[in-house]
């Protein structure tokens, strides 16, 4: 649960406190917010059964209303952890994007309000600036006049971005302008609660009426201090603090009326509940209040209520509790002096809205909004399974294989050309990738060495599909099935700036040459398609779209050049992923990195759809001979084997993982590029694919 | 800024056997002259001023610029006319049953109102006597309370010819500890030879003569005189009395932190955050006294460098006034153990506490009852009291007695049958009652985060948590372990004769002394 701060009994944060409440003992919370007082959660009940984290504060400074508005939402994306269920409250956490997400925003973006509402208030004055009510500063937050326009079209753009999985409103009122600025239906409203109970029943006799509410210009409170001025003999308590605390004094005291208006802040709940007790009515003149929790607790103290005949709350009020009024000084003196004059009407409509109220309970208000959180977690799973798999008993071992090479050196891919060239050969020498014994020969070196699965790549770029891939992946399949090869084959595909059609064509290739053989992998009944990601097309939703479409019926696994966060992967590949694993190793961290980054890859497993575990090994790195201009920049072009040291770090690692995973690759058996092959070479000799054959041997018996 | 005042030349008026009464009041010339405002008499029935049912008439008189009316009251058939003479009477209301309501002691309130919103600007009140022998008991009581009595140490330095004290309070009234110690006070001066006069904003209206206005010091200072202003709440003279030409002594008995009754009475919050305000004005004071250390503390934080002497003075000068008091035995108990509280009914004293402790203690099966006697005011915290009594603590109320305020016979005969005193003020700035329970050899368990523990000085029981379930043990256990309160006792004895020691006027007299070595009145 967020919420930017929860320090003192706002509508939001009283929402949240006694949701938690309630809900704590069927599920594990955590509320995530920049501040917080413990009394108000002690106050509930809550202590250390719900964990409370920090999230950054707000910014403060020239700018802080946007720096808040769309900065700050982003940090705290990050500061958040993983979560079943993200349920975020007021704006801007609605640009939280953390899915599944319930968002209830209890308010419009009251900042754009006030530069609206300021603009009537003060036309005819000549402004060097305009003051804005920004959530939650204490103060108001001076605006330079020459950059309004500019504020109110930013402000405008993010209250209507964000994309939460539901939008809950606080009545329908709000939910009808939730809907004109998300141009999408609102269908929940949960009206706040008030615990009934709570509230002492007395019958005051003393002419006092109280108000309650921030000190802002959009709360009027002006307009009670006016009626009192018109109304002898009656007291009004302004409960609240606010930045027009001293205006309101001084229109108090220019009107002769400072010795019966009171301005009370500080108050604790019980305080709060006394003094409601004390009170003949409850005076209440919000502009556009999206609900206003304070019209219930009058109704629950058993007041008469005088308010503004706008806002949330009047879905909830009728004329036996409550006296709805223009919000005018003379409308609101009007009914405070019938309250006065008789009392037992007073008490009649207090008693009438305690009755009311009792239809508004906490307890309804937190089933209906955590009824409304379940479905949408239910409803996000459905759309995005993800099987809750239990480990293997033990691992699939798979090997990365390239079957681009043509034959002789200075053929495909061995030294053919001035960007390419290996600095080992294979110890059978420059092999072509299409020759079938050379396949028949790798296929027995790969099941002697005890793996399980040959992922063979295959490039598709801007001239097409590589063709000579495609013929040997096809011989491959050929042996495999030929031979009765215990052996399975995935195919990794290697976009790199290729035609959707294109990718589209291989994809289909792969579906209609090759699912069907018994010998290629499938799981969960359905084919293995591996995609080698390189991170070009992140948030390409198009592409992204696409590549869905396209591959609904296979499970995808990306074969990751970058590492991944469960948290911030939707926005990159919108939950393209079935698995997700790590290419390189060795290239995505510094070396002292190495475990805590596999591992923390590992742990997010559950980023892709189907939480396939899924872990890479890798001898080593170095294409430091490669002049490919794209390979330049890189940071990592040369990790050193040292002998098998880097290759026992992977091996290591994955020996001592928790959870014996899904699938162990071993990256690469023949990518002399890079020098990452395992094959035996000339250079290093048969020890890493013996090695690598031992590994499996321990491993696959004793997981 | 002229502070609006009236002053008027009697103490009464005398209505018995059908006399009119005449009264003098004089507004002084800057306030009449700045206009404005009007004055009225509003006259309600002294045993119950509340409108409409107590309240007699009201008659209004307009402010000339020599600030000078002379108001004629006389009891009539229907109840009562007053006139004005040379004016007409500008505006009137008179109950419809104002005969009756006439037919006891008066309440005569002389109002000074604004002219633009009616506001009250300031007000003076008389007692309307119609018995006389009512009256003449007022005037023995006077004279009993102003009686010299040796008490503490002699003045032990010269006391100049003219020289008076002028002890002035916000409230004086003969019960509470503020007055009990200004009386006590002045009987020990005057044993002394050193004049007395008492002033207060507010007081026992029977005591009217006795006691005078504020106002009138502003008239009848001399440079020859100290004034001794104690202050607990705020004084709307004060700052006039720091520019009188006189040599000066502040008193504080510490004022209550506002946030108590911000929910009960606004206004009193106010007068306690500008009382808070106005403890600055002590540096212009030649020498300052506080009743503890924690008022000396809270005094001392907002005097600044240029502060003079402070001393700690108890607000005692030898036992309690109620061990002088004629016991008026309380109600058998029935063989229950009997709490006792005496006090304001105040929101800082937490009452609902005690509730709570009685409680703890019935719950946990000590037949115990709860006797809290004094005012509850504000009304609202009454209110408030009561709803707790009729709901959360209705399986208890029949052992839960507020008898209100009680005589002082009637208080003694409390003490003497208490168990245990309890107390769960949050904010005291002595305790008296705990100085009562000591000389009454009650065991006293009070809240520790006040000036109570240091009244206590390690005698009695303090708790600094409300731990209603732990307190409700201890006070079981004391009250069934005949030895373990005999331990306690014992040293609340020791206490007690410590406290009669320190009482003993001693910071009084020297801070009467640095004021009267200043060579020039400040």
């Amino acid at each position: 649960m967020v919420i930017p701060e929860l320090r003192k009994y706002g509508g939001a944060e009283r929402y949240l406190v006694e949701c938690v409440a309630r809900w704590k003992d069927r599920h594990d919370i955590t509320i995530y917010t920049s501040a917080v007082e413990r009394r108000l959660l002690a106050e509930h009940g809550i202590r250390g059964d719900v964990d409370v984290r920090p999230i950054s504060p707000y910014f403060t400074g020239e700018h802080a209303v946007l720096l808040n508005g769309a900065l700050l939402p982003k940090l705290w994306e990050q500061q958040i952890g993983r979560h079943d269920v993200y349920q975020t409250h007021l704006i801007p956490s609605h640009l939280i994007d953390l899915h599944p997400c319930v968002w209830f925003p209890h308010e419009p973006l009251r900042m754009l309000h006030d530069l609206r509402f300021q603009e009537r208030r003060e036309t005819g004055f000549e402004l060097s600036g305009r003051w804005v009510h920004s959530y939650p500063q204490v103060e108001y937050t001076e605006i330079d006049v020459d950059y309004h326009e500019a504020h109110l079209g930013v402000l405008d753009a993010i209250e209507k971005v964000g994309r939460p999985d539901r939008i809950v409103a606080n009545s329908r009122y709000t939910a009808d302008y939730l809907e004109r600025v998300f141009r999408r239906p609102v269908q929940d409203v949960v009206y706040p609660g008030v615990n009934v109970a709570d509230f002492l029943p007395i019958d005051s006799h003393e002419n006092v009426f109280v108000t309650i509410g921030q000190l802002w210009a959009h709360k009027r409170i002006e307009l009670s201090i006016e009626a009192v001025a018109l109304v002898e003999d009656v007291q009004l308590y302004v409960v609240g603090s606010g930045p027009e605390q001293e205006r309101l004094e001084e229109r108090a005291h220019e009107l002769g009326v400072d010795d019966r208006v009171f301005f009370l802040t500080g108050l604790t709940n019980l305080e709060l509940r006394i003094l409601f007790s004390r009170c003949l009515g409850v005076v209440f003149m919000p502009i556009r209040e999206p609900f206003g929790i304070v019209a219930l607790e009058a109704m629950a103290a058993g007041k008469a209520l005088i308010a503004a005949d706008e806002g949330g709350y009047t879905e909830v009020v009728d004329e036996t509790c409550a006296h709805l009024v223009p919000p005018r000084a003379g409308a609101i003196a009007e009914k405070m002096r019938h309250l006065v004059a008789d009392k037992a009407a007073a008490h009649a409509m207090g008693s009438a809205g305690r009755e009311r109220a009792r239809r508004y309970t906490w307890d309804r208000a937190a089933d209906e909004l955590l009824a409304i959180v379940e479905q949408t977690r239910a409803e996000w799973v459905a759309e995005h399974p993800q099987t809750g798999r239990p480990a293997p008993e033990r691992p699939l071992f798979a090997a990365q294989y390239f079957c681009w090479y043509g034959e002789g050196l200075g053929s495909d891919h061995w030294n053919d050309s001035e960007l390419g060239g290996v600095t080992d050969t294979p110890v059978v020498g420059s092999y072509s990738s299409t020759d079938p014994q050379v396949i028949a020969g790798h296929l027995a070196q790969l099941r002697s060495a005890g793996f399980d699965v040959v992922i063979p790549n295959l490039h598709v770029d801007s001239h097409g599909v590589n063709e000579k891939e495609r013929e040997a992946i096809t011989r491959l399949a050929g042996l495999i099935a030929e031979g009765g090869s215990p052996l399975r084959l995935a195919v990794q595909i290697c976009p790199y700036d290729c035609s959707p059609a294109d990718l589209e064509a291989v994809i289909g290739w792969v579906r209609e040459s090759l699912t069907g053989e018994p010998g290629y992998l499938r799981l969960d009944d359905a084919p293995v398609l591996s995609l080698f990601w390189n991170g070009s097309w992140d948030g390409d939703h198009e592409r992204l779209e696409h590549l869905r479409g396209a591959t609904r019926d296979f499970v995808l696994l990306g074969a990751m050049r970058r590492v991944w966060e469960a948290r911030t992967e939707p926005r990159r590949t919108r939950g393209l992923f079935d698995g997700l694993f790590l290419f390189s190793p060795l290239e995505v961290a510094p070396e002292g990195e190495w475990e805590a980054t596999w591992r923390r890859a590992y742990d997010e497993a559950d980023t892709g759809r189907r939480n396939l575990r899924i872990v890479t090994a890798s001898p080593g790195f170095d294409d430091r001979h490669l002049r490919d201009p794209a390979r330049l920049g890189a940071t990592r072009r040369h990790v050193e084997r040292r002998d098998g040291a880097a290759y026992e770090r992977t091996l290591h690692f994955i020996e001592a993982l928790p959870t014996c995973p899904d699938l162990v690759v071993v990256s690469t058996f023949n990518e002399y590029h890079e020098n990452t092959h395992i094959e035996p070479s000339e250079r290093h000799g048969p020890a890493y694919l013996e090695r690598t054959a031992r590994f499996i041997r321990t491993r696959a018996g004793s997981w | 800024m002229v502070t609006p005042r009236l002053v008027v030349d009697v103490d009464h008026a005398d209505l018995c056997g059908g006399r009119p009464a005449r009264m003098h009041v004089r507004i002084p010339e800057d306030v009449a002259a700045a206009g404005g405002v009007y004055f009225v008499v509003d006259i309600y029935v002294a045993s119950k001023p509340v409108h409409p049912e107590g309240h007699v008439g009201w008659w209004r008189c307009p402010v000339d610029a020599d600030g000078r009316i002379t108001a004629e009251l006389a009891r009539t058939a229907r109840g009562i006319e007053v006139s004005f003479e040379g004016r007409e009477v500008a505006d009137a209301w008179v109950h419809e049953d104002a005969a009756r309501l006439a037919g006891g002691t008066l309440d005569i309130r002389l109002v000074l109102r604004r002219e633009s919103n009616g506001a009250i600007l300031f007000e003076e009140s008389v007692r309307g006597y119609v018995e006389q022998a009512e009256l003449a008991a007022v005037e023995a009581r006077c004279a009993q309370l102003s009686a010299p009595r040796a008490a503490g140490v002699p003045r032990g330095f010269v006391w100049p010819r003219n020289a008076r004290v002028l002890v002035t309070a916000r409230e004086l009234r003969e019960r509470d500890a503020i007055g009990s110690f200004c009386f006590q006070l002045g009987a020990m001066l005057a044993a002394d030879d050193v004049p007395v006069r008492f002033f207060a904003l507010d007081f026992d209206r029977p005591l009217r003569g006795l006691v005078r206005p504020s106002a009138e010091i502003l008239d009848e200072v001399t440079p020859d005189d100290v004034l001794l202003v104690m202050h607990s709440l705020v004084d709307p003279f004060l700052e006039d009395f720091v520019a009188l030409p006189c040599r000066k002594v502040f008193y504080t008995h510490n004022i209550t932190p506002p946030r108590f009754f911000q929910i009960y009475d606004a206004e009193m919050t106010e007068l306690c955050e500008a009382g808070m305000e106005q403890l600055g004005l002590a540096r212009h004071f030649d020498a300052c006294l506080g009743n503890s250390e924690l008022s000396v503390a809270q005094l001392t934080e907002r005097l600044g460098d240029a502060a003079p002497p402070v001393e700690v003075c108890p607000p005692l000068l030898g036992p309690p006034g109620l061990v002088d008091a004629v016991s008026d035995p309380a109600p058998a108990k029935d063989g229950r153990a009997r709490l006792l509280y005496t006090g304001r009914l105040a929101p800082h004293k937490r009452v609902e506490d005690l509730f709570e402790l009685l409680a703890a203690l019935r719950e946990g099966g000590c037949d115990a009852e709860l006797v809290a006697t004094g005012m509850a005011s504000p009304s609202s915290y009454r209110t408030y009291l009561e709803y707790l009594l009729g709901s959360r603590y209705a399986d208890h109320r029949h052992r839960i007695h507020l008898p209100g305020s009680v005589s002082a016979g009637r208080l003694r005969g409390l003490y003497e049958s208490a168990d245990a005193f309890v107390s769960m003020s949050e904010h005291e700035g002595y305790c008296v009652p705990v100085v009562e329970a000591m000389a009454f050899d009650v065991p006293a368990f009070a809240y520790g985060g006040t000036a109570a523990r240091e009244t206590l000085g390690g005698a009695g029981i303090c708790f600094a948590q409300k731990d209603f379930v732990s307190i409700a043990h201890d006070v079981a256990a004391v009250l069934a372990d005949a030895p373990r309160r005999e331990r306690i006792l014992a040293g609340q004895r020791t206490r007690f004769a410590t406290l009669m020691a320190e009482a003993d006027g001693g910071p009084v007299w020297r801070a009467l002394e640095t004021a009267l070595d200043r060579a020039d009145p400040v």
